[in-house]
């Protein structure tokens, strides 16, 4: 090969380097090396918390799964726990009524609800992030008459924690970031569906039926 | 600058030709299209920085630039007269250059000068040389497939007792700049037939099960049948989509759903999906109790004083001399209160309904709140403010300059590759007939081609090994190294 | 899932580690050293003479050698956290600055590593590993969520043409970047004709040949990207600072081109042209720090 640099330095490279045993076992050194060096540093850096987050995750309860305790007050004070409700079929909706596609399905989820609750699904609109008497306000106002709930967290800042463990982990447990969303349980409080839009009268009657059909049918 | 025709000695040449002889020289000029590009990058530095807090910071630092700093933000560099020209000017330019250039490039390619001088071989930088003591013929067949089989084309010609050779691959390559350049004018070119055969409307907002007609010199009008859209448990918008049908003179012609990165095209318009917004219905019965409007009212495209921040439509009833402006809550209650002077709750708007044509000061616009459900007398309108919906907000574009641009893209890419990646590469040499048998000489013309000179080296040690010989290489001076001396311009005897 | 993300990180901790003693071992290799040999030698007649030979090598050969190594690792360990995202993700990891920055390690390391080959030189690595390596501390710098998979917002939810045109912008970069360094090079050498960096002509050759391979890919992110507006947005090119940045970008670089080639441009000249290219490069690919517009996700 013409050494076409004419840079003699460039090629005083040693005729005889180390052989290939040795070769390799610099190789093998450095990469352990790299590998261990790079796990003390990640894990210093946080690699453990990793995939927590992101699709990875779960916010929500999964389908398929028992439903995780949820524990607020009804807009009228009373104690609502979903574990009480065992044995008929729950529809969840947490929405606002600063949360403007919220608003606007809220005539289409009093429609279903007229339906669905004369064959016993139990439709509870958690509205959330706001003070519970803007969303008892404007229910009234567009006559929503389905229960409200009340957010556990506006709860949880002036409850005792002693009294009310479980209003601590509803807290905790749903962590809810989208709106609206909806999540339907059976009778036996397993998580049957959970949408992450709005819904139109339609859907929401067909996903309240699914959820009849099931009970007693598992 | 008359001693320039009395230089070129024709001083007979009309003020005409002299004029067309200095703009063609402009153009061709590579030193003024180089002067172009530098001053077109510089207006798109000018144009991008706008867009940053950039000249802000240097109106920080140095308080005198304030005015300046002002004056950039507030210049349009794109849509300014002066880009365009520059645009017009390098296109012309482009153009001219092609012009120019093209015999002479199409000369090295068609029928490429086989004669050389030896000067010229003796003068090369790079050069190698071996004696061979067989028979011309035998040597000039080794030349031919040493050169043939690197995928060089060979050509001998006979000049006195000499063989003078010309080797070359990759000729075609050299076109390439001409596609490429083309490319450029046709994206120029695409970009005004798009914007003057065009159409783009940007907020095509349509509510669910309404229908809007497209407008822009068609018959064409879309309804909304059902607008979905998902979200992540994050709250992040994983798709939008719209389904809808396409009407042609009221006949629907399409039906189709529109998403982003999913557009639909029907006839000549192109629907993308946009995103999505409130809209408010509304009745609105005259005072003869007839119904003026029964529609959903697409709120964000029009801006409240009493709260800008907040989403609101304007609904124009011509037959009643009235338009009603229609305000929905502020979503964001740190406007409250010296921006959001309305206070509205959720599940209200608020109404003002004013007299049509403003040079009528007799009618006192009327305001109100309508509670969401309760219908309400304003004015002479009974208003009722029936629900919240959503609508769809889509673009509707029409663009003749697709084909343009794609041909044009073609163009580009192709033309660049066929440009660096396929380089012209040339060899000339003489086979000198002497007493001790003969004496080939050969230089590459590879001026600035470090790879060219790689190969012409791995080529003449090649035909050191054939012809049982070792090669005399003269190689670059200075190891390479050169001085940066702008008067090496065009050293390269066939450089254009 | 969550072990690939895991095992993601960790790839590209190891490439973050591996290219900053690359960037080390480089520069051992790249200052260079004089060695003085002394020889004396006694006369016929009594007299001693000492002579002094100096020899201007590599700093350290060995160095150079191990950089080579090192960056090996780099790019390995780069292409196990890209493809470890890769199958977590099932897309390729272009949708925010943490993962495209990761892309970029790989490419810089793949375009340094093709040079280094075919030309046969080391002293480049000093500054494109250095680059590399201060990628990477960029990513150490990101927010952590950024280290999370996320869906795709709409917009980016384009498949092949959004790989395309993401996939071709990092490998022009990274060809840049290698420019870059041989201008660098070209500049100290002309100054002072250091003897153990590679000729003035290799250099400028370098640096010539990476844009011939950058500009036409840079080409072709416009062009992808504007097909991707067309189809997302409604329009081929709608002058967002992203694109006029790009659009800079590729106007320096065809200065460059057109005085090198028309005007035999060279040497110092071209290689402050290469400069300002590069920080076109930088300016376009942080321009998301500097302004918004279209292009303003990707988590800064």
């Amino acid at each position: 090969m013409t050494d076409l640099t004419h840079d003699n330095a460039v090629t005083a490279e040693p005729a005889s380097g180390p052989s290939r045993l040795q070769q390799a076992g610099i190789v093998g050194a450095v990469a352990l090396v790299i590998i261990f060096g790079a796990i003390w540093i990640a894990r210093d850096q946080g690699a453990g918390q990793l995939g927590q987050g992101g699709v990875n995750s779960a916010l929500l309860p999964s389908v398929g799964e028992p439903a995780p305790e949820f524990m607020t007050l009804y807009a009228d004070g009373e104690i609502m726990r979903l574990s009480e409700l065992k044995g008929q079929p729950v529809w969840l909706n947490f929405w606002g009524a600063w949360c403007a596609p919220c608003r606007a399905e809220m005539p289409e989820l009093q429609a279903a609800w007229q339906i669905l609750e004369p064959q016993g699904v139990k439709m509870i609109g958690v509205s959330l992030k706001e003070d519970p008497r803007e969303s008892v306000a404007y229910a009234d106002r567009v006559g929503a008459t389905f229960p409200i709930a009340v957010d556990p967290n506006f709860l949880a800042a002036v409850a005792d924690p002693e009294a009310f463990p479980d209003l601590f982990e509803t807290a905790e447990t749903w962590e809810i970031r989208n709106f609206p969303t909806h999540v339907f349980i059976d009778a036996d409080g397993i998580v049957r569906s959970v949408i992450l839009s709005q819904m139109d009268t339609e859907t929401a009657v067909a996903e309240g039926e699914a959820l009849l059909e099931r009970t007693g049918n598992p | 600058m008359a001693q320039v025709t009395v230089a070129n000695g024709t001083p007979s040449r009309s003020p005409v030709e002299i004029m067309i002889d200095r703009i063609w020289r402009f153009f061709t000029s590579v030193r003024v299209a180089v002067l172009e590009i530098t001053l077109l990058a510089l207006m798109v530095l000018l144009g991008t920085l706008r867009g940053s807090d950039a000249p802000q910071w240097m109106a920080n630092a140095a308080p005198a630039l304030q005015p300046l700093v002002d004056s950039w933000y507030a210049w349009d560099v794109f849509g300014s007269p002066i880009f365009a020209i520059l645009l017009a000017v390098i296109a012309v330019a482009i153009a001219v250059c092609t012009v120019n250039r093209l015999p002479a490039i199409w000369g090295t390619i068609s029928a490429p000068r086989i004669r050389t001088s030896k000067g010229y071989i003796e003068r090369a930088e790079v050069k190698a040389s071996f004696t061979h003591a067989g028979t011309l013929d035998e040597l000039r067949q080794g030349m031919e497939s040493i050169f043939t089989s690197r995928r060089y084309r060979f050509f001998t010609e006979q000049v006195g007792n000499d063989l003078h050779f010309y080797a070359d691959k990759n000729r075609w390559a050299k076109l390439g700049t001409f596609p490429f350049h083309l490319a450029l004018i046709l994206l120029l070119v695409g970009g005004i037939v798009a914007s003057v055969y065009g159409f783009r409307d940007t907020n095509f907002a349509v509510a669910e099960g309404e229908t809007q007609s497209v407008g822009h010199g068609t018959d064409l009008s879309v309804e909304l049948v059902r607008f979905t859209d998902d979200y992540t448990q994050e709250g992040i918008a994983s798709n939008y989509e719209s389904e809808v049908v396409i009407y042609d003179n009221g006949q629907p012609v399409e039906e189709g759903s529109i998403s982003v990165n999913g557009p639909l095209n029907h006839g000549v318009a192109t629907f993308y999906q946009g995103g999505f917004g409130i809209s408010v219905d509304l009745l609105i019965d005259g005072a003869s109790g007839r119904t003026l409007y029964d529609e959903s009212l697409e709120m964000g495209f029009f801006n409240f004083r009493g709260n800008p921040d907040a989403p609101a439509g304007l609904i124009r009833l011509p037959s009643e001399g009235v338009q009603v402006a229609v305000v929905a809550p502020d979503t964001d209650r740190a406007n409250r209160p010296d921006l959001d002077t309305l206070q509205l709750q959720s599940g209200q708007v608020w109404v003002q309904v004013a007299p049509l044509s403003t040079s009528d000061p007799d009618i006192e616009p009327v305001t109100a709140v309508l509670d969401q459900g309760t219908p309400l007398e304003v004015g002479d309108l009974t208003l009722l403010f029936e629900r919240e919906s959503r609508f769809t907000v889509l673009q509707v574009a029409y663009n003749p300059g697709i084909p343009i641009f794609f041909i044009a893209s073609v163009l580009l890419v192709g033309g660049l590759a066929a440009t660096f990646y396929f380089p012209l590469r040339r060899v000339r040499g003489i086979i000198h007939h002497g007493a001790g048998g003969n004496t080939l000489t050969m230089t590459p013309l590879a001026k600035r081609d470090w790879g060219g000179k790689k190969e012409f080296f791995s080529m003449a040690e090649r035909a050191g090994e054939r012809f049982h010989t070792t090669p005399t290489i003269k190689r670059p001076d200075h190891e390479g190294n050169w001085h940066d001396d702008a008067s090496q311009e065009s050293d390269d005897e066939e450089t254009r | 899932m969550e072990t690939l993300v895991q095992m993601s990180f960790y790839s590209f901790a190891a490439s973050s580690l591996a290219l900053g003693v690359a960037s080390l071992s480089y520069m051992l290799y790249a200052v260079g050293r004089v060695r003085v040999r002394r020889a004396t030698m006694t006369t016929s007649t009594g007299t001693t003479v000492t002579s002094s030979t100096a020899d201007f090598l590599p700093g350290n050969i060995g160095a150079g050698q191990f950089g080579t190594l090192l960056t090996w690792f780099g790019g390995v360990f780069a292409f196990l956290a890209v493809l470890f995202r890769t199958i977590a993700a099932e897309r390729l990891p272009l949708s925010n600055m943490y993962e495209f920055s990761l892309m970029f390690v790989l490419a810089i390391s793949i375009m340094y590593l093709i040079f280094e080959r075919i030309y046969g030189i080391r002293h480049l690595g000093a500054i494109v590993a250095t680059i590399g390596f201060g990628m990477t501390l960029y990513i150490w710098s990101l927010p952590a969520d950024l280290r999370e998979i996320t869906p795709l917002i709409p917009a980016l939810q384009a498949g092949p043409i959004m790989t395309a045109h993401v996939s071709s912008a990092i490998f022009a970069y990274a060809t840049f970047a290698v420019s870059f360094a041989a201008a660098i090079l070209y500049l100290v050498k002309s100054k002072r004709n250091i003897r153990w960096l590679p000729s003035l002509e290799m250099l400028d050759d370098v640096a010539f040949r990476a844009v011939t391979i950058g500009f036409p890919l840079l080409s072709l992110v416009l062009i992808l990207g504007s097909v991707w507006a067309h189809d997302a947005w409604g329009v081929y090119w709608s002058w967002d600072p992203k694109e006029t940045a790009a659009l800079f970008t590729w106007l320096v670089y065809a200065v460059y081109l057109h005085t090198r080639t028309l005007r035999g441009w060279r040497g110092n000249r071209s290689a402050i042209i290469l400069l300002i290219g590069f920080a076109a490069v930088i300016f376009t690919y942080y321009g998301n720090y500097f302004f918004g517009g279209l292009h303003s996700y990707g988590g800064v």
